[in-house]
């Protein structure tokens, strides 16, 4: 890989970063009125638009659709270029696509916002919105499938691979969630397509475009090549077979098929054979460098994001156990759980992707380390101390409560502390990416000028 | 191994072939298992009012709190009813089991409150839940010469509701008749004043929100009840009588029954709503005679005895089937104010209707002998404030 070339459009990735930093702080920001309706239900409660349910579902869409799924696009934007060793197959194609996302994450969440919402989950954006999102998700699949197409490079290097799944997984899946249990599969069959969707989209969206951009990153932090080409052989194929195989899981001991749901079981808990491989390569990447990962705010962030996922992915396959899953479904417990993986991994691998990049791609010196770092233990210490564990703890209780025929109330009334922690941690976070998003903004306009981006090591993604 | 890292296999194998098996095999395959499900007797579709309920229920995301199936687990059969099953769901699309519980689930919400009980819990879930952290709907309602009135859209969330589990009706049914047949309320537990502060806690979270913070029922949400919640302050019902209300609610009437709690916080309130009666301060009786109690048992005997009985126990021949069941005196003790205002305004909602044509006299002479049916609790100096 050649690396002189300049491949990347720097304005391109600042475009798609600046609109991900709004899809962070305006979801984030309903998020907190959430939380706070929790402790104070009558909070704004005349205000049709800004009802609990509408502003829950905005708060879930927005941050994927809006955080999670334009920062991913904004990171291919530098990292398929590289990887090809070319330009993007048409930089027109993105900028369009960047456009018509824009309209329909505007559309949707603003259908939301006024009662159009329609009820699969995390598919609840009218129909009008749905057709726009697979406009732009196909244009931006198009452009980067054409881009690794077309690339002159020998080799498909373990991140294109993940990218390659995730685009044409994620379309298909979309397609799915928004046609057949939305209109034709009736009942437990629906929910089963149901379950599949919600599952595809964590796990064949999310999941791989992660896991993708931290295959790319963490050799460029640490400057030297991934531990074991077959061990990510390994992860990845098992990965695309068997994590599809479990979205059952998300409904056990409803009236969907029994059958189903048994077979859930061991094909979730196959899962923890994937996880241990991936992360075992990256820590295996990291041995000898660990000294690398405080020094910069990034490199911190990727490999807490790391650890991150190793926990999430580790209950994942323990919640699949029947027991278990008595006690803590329908529970805060899976709250807790889901932020671990969307916020507590997948948003810290972007953010500390973009912070190591973002050098890169506005040609200067981040503008203030200090403040990265703030934002950094903020987030932190925000999640972990006042939401994960309160609300893991919190799940427990309410699991426990209901097992023991307690009156309703008590798991509602026993709840609100919790709550009332979750809105503090909620606090802390919001600052924290206040402060990441002003981080980047100001850089990108007062950061010192650095004449020529560092170019990454020769060989790298070769094996 | 070199060919399973080509950009055709990764995308044709893992993007598109993968995902062909996980949707036959999980998505599609069990669908095929559940073909031959048909609709189970007695079962009928949502009606277009129900539909639009339906569709409002989505809109406003209510599923993402509220679940529609029971599991076979940790006792839910006990606390929901009947566990669901796959033909109860034929017919829904998109379906709404939904993922997570913040408030209970509704599967089996028919009939298990009334609808007057569903529309002050909307328009604002603390009016009916002083606990609950619900958001209130008041834009599905509007102002009508000072009252709010529910619109289509609520009337249609509340039909809605009260369809949820409908088929599992009779059984639920069938289930309450058992419990109230076999309910014994048991010997009370001695009262002690730690039992009446954990009373008091209990009333304020479960029964304020109707009865008022003072059990005096002057509450926003008497505007929707039909009848009205009790006013605690004029009457004194045994412990007894309240436990039993608490275990059994009052059907007809928008009081539901708590008996998930244990037998001992029942107890509690019952103690404490003993406590909530207030002696009138500023209220002027007619003096009672021994001719007014006369006069008074001549009307009791023409008007009252068919529905309150002989000697004021609520088992007059015309009781029977009266939901909610008329008052017996001996178990609610109403004070003479507070049977003078009922003769005067009746109950809404119930049938005591209101005697407007009875002199103000009479009134107080009905008054006066249903004190004496029940003992003549009320002393003459009480009655002459």
């Amino acid at each position: 890989m050649g690396g002189t070339r300049a491949v990347v459009n720097g304005k391109l990735v600042r475009a798609y970063t600046y609109v991900a930093l709004l899809g962070i702080l305006i979801p984030l920001a309903f998020a907190l009125i959430l939380a706070f309706k929790f402790v104070w239900p009558d909070f704004l409660g005349h205000t049709a638009w800004l009802q609990f349910g509408r502003i829950r579902v905005f708060h879930t869409n927005g941050v994927i659709y809006g955080w999670l799924g334009v920062s991913f696009l904004a990171l291919l934007n530098y990292i398929v270029p590289k990887l090809a060793n070319r330009p993007l197959l048409s930089e027109k194609l993105a900028w369009w696509t960047l456009g018509v996302y824009i309209v329909a994450l505007v559309a949707g969440l603003g259908g939301i916002l006024a009662g159009q919402m329609q009820g699969i989950e995390y598919a609840e954006m009218p129909l009008y919105a749905d057709i726009l999102f697979a406009a732009a998700f196909l244009m931006a699949v198009f452009n980067y499938l054409g881009t690794l197409f077309k690339s002159s490079e020998k080799q498909l290097y373990v991140s294109s691979w993940y990218f390659i799944l995730g685009f044409a997984f994620t379309t298909l899946n979309f397609v799915m969630a928004n046609t057949i249990p939305m209109y034709v599969a009736p009942g437990a069959a629906g929910a089963a397509i149901t379950g599949l969707w919600i599952h595809n989209a964590v796990g064949l969206f999310i999941t791989p475009l992660g896991v993708g951009i931290v295959y790319y990153m963490l050799p460029i932090m640490l400057r030297k090549p991934i531990y074991s080409h077959l061990l990510s052989l390994v992860g990845f194929w098992t990965l695309s077979f068997f994590y599809p195989l479990g979205g059952a899981h998300h409904y056990f001991f409803s009236p969907i098929p029994w059958w189903v749901q048994v077979l859930a079981v061991p094909l979730t808990v196959v899962l923890f054979i994937v996880v241990v491989t991936v992360v075992y390569n990256w820590f295996m990447t990291i041995r000898g460098s660990w000294s690398e990962v405080p020094k910069h705010p990034g490199t911190t962030f990727l490999v807490t994001g790391i650890f991150a996922y190793m926990a999430t992915c580790t209950q994942g396959p323990f919640h699949t156990f029947l027991t278990v899953q008595k006690v803590i479904h329908f529970t805060d417990w899976v709250v807790a759980h889901a932020h671990l993986a969307l916020f507590g991994a997948f948003t810290y691998w972007n953010i500390g992707a973009l912070m190591f990049l973002w050098p890169r791609v506005t040609g200067r010196e981040i503008y203030s380390n200090a403040l990265n770092w703030w934002s950094y233990w903020l987030l932190t210490l925000g999640f972990y101390v006042f939401y994960f564990i309160p609300l893991t703890a919190l799940g427990l209780i309410e699991g426990y409560l209901w097992l023991t025929g307690a009156p309703f109330t008590d798991s509602v009334v026993t709840a609100v502390p919790f709550w009332g922690f979750r809105f503090v941690g909620g606090v802390l976070m919001y600052i924290g990416f206040v402060v990441f998003a002003y981080n980047m903004w100001k850089t990108a306009r007062a950061g010192k000028q650095v004449p020529v981006p560092e170019p990454e090591p020769a060989g790298l993604f070769q094996y | 191994m070199k060919t399973l890292e080509r950009f055709q296999a990764v995308l044709l194998i893992s993007g598109i072939g993968f995902f062909l098996v996980s949707f036959l095999g999980m998505g599609i395959a069990p669908w095929t298992t559940l073909r031959d499900l048909r609709a189970p007797e007695g079962f009928s579709p949502l009606n277009a009012q129900e539909q639009r309920g339906r569709q409002i229920f989505i809109q406003e995301g209510c599923w993402h709190c509220h679940t529609q199936f029971v599991r076979p687990v940790a006792h839910e059969e006990l606390r929901y009813g009947p566990v669901s099953d796959a033909s109860e769901y034929l017919y829904e699309i998109p379906q709404l089991f939904g993922t997570r519980r913040v408030g209970p689930d509704l599967a089996r919400e028919a009939g298990k409150r009334p609808d007057d009980w569903q529309l002050a819990h909307l328009y604002n879930p603390r009016y009916t839940v002083p606990w609950s952290i619900m958001p209130g709907f008041p834009w599905l309602f509007e102002e009508k010469d000072g009252k709010v009135v529910p619109t289509d859209d609520a009337k249609a969330l509340v039909a809605y509701l009260q369809s949820l589990g409908r088929l599992k009706l009779p059984i639920m049914q069938a289930h309450e008749a058992s419990f109230r047949k076999t309910f014994r309320p048991g010997s009370p537990p001695l009262e002690n004043e730690a039992m009446v502060r954990r009373g008091k806690e209990l009333f304020l979270r479960e029964c304020s929100g109707c009865h008022g913070v003072n059990g005096d029922g002057f509450t926003p949400t008497q505007q929707f009840l039909s009848p009205p919640a009790q006013d605690l302050s004029t009457v004194r019902p045994t412990a007894e009588y309240v436990f039993e209300l608490l275990n059994l609610g009052i059907p007809g009437s928008a009081m539901p029954n708590f008996r998930d709690y244990p037998a001992e916080d029942l107890w509690a309130i019952a103690f404490y709503v003993k406590r909530l009666y207030r002696k009138p301060v500023a209220l002027k009786a007619l003096r009672k005679t021994p001719e007014m109690v006369e006069r008074g048992k001549a009307l009791y005997e023409s008007m009252c005895i068919t529905c309150h009985g002989p000697e004021g126990r609520g088992d007059g021949p015309a009781a029977r089937g009266l939901k909610p069941a008329p008052a017996n005196f001996h178990r609610l003790r109403p004070t003479i104010f507070h049977t003078f205002n009922t003769l005067k305004t009746g109950i809404p909602g119930t049938a005591m209707v209101a005697y407007k044509n009875l002199s103000e006299q009479d009134r107080w002479a009905l008054s006066y002998y249903v004190d004496e049916l029940i003992g003549g609790v009320e002393t003459e100096t009480e009655a002459n404030l």
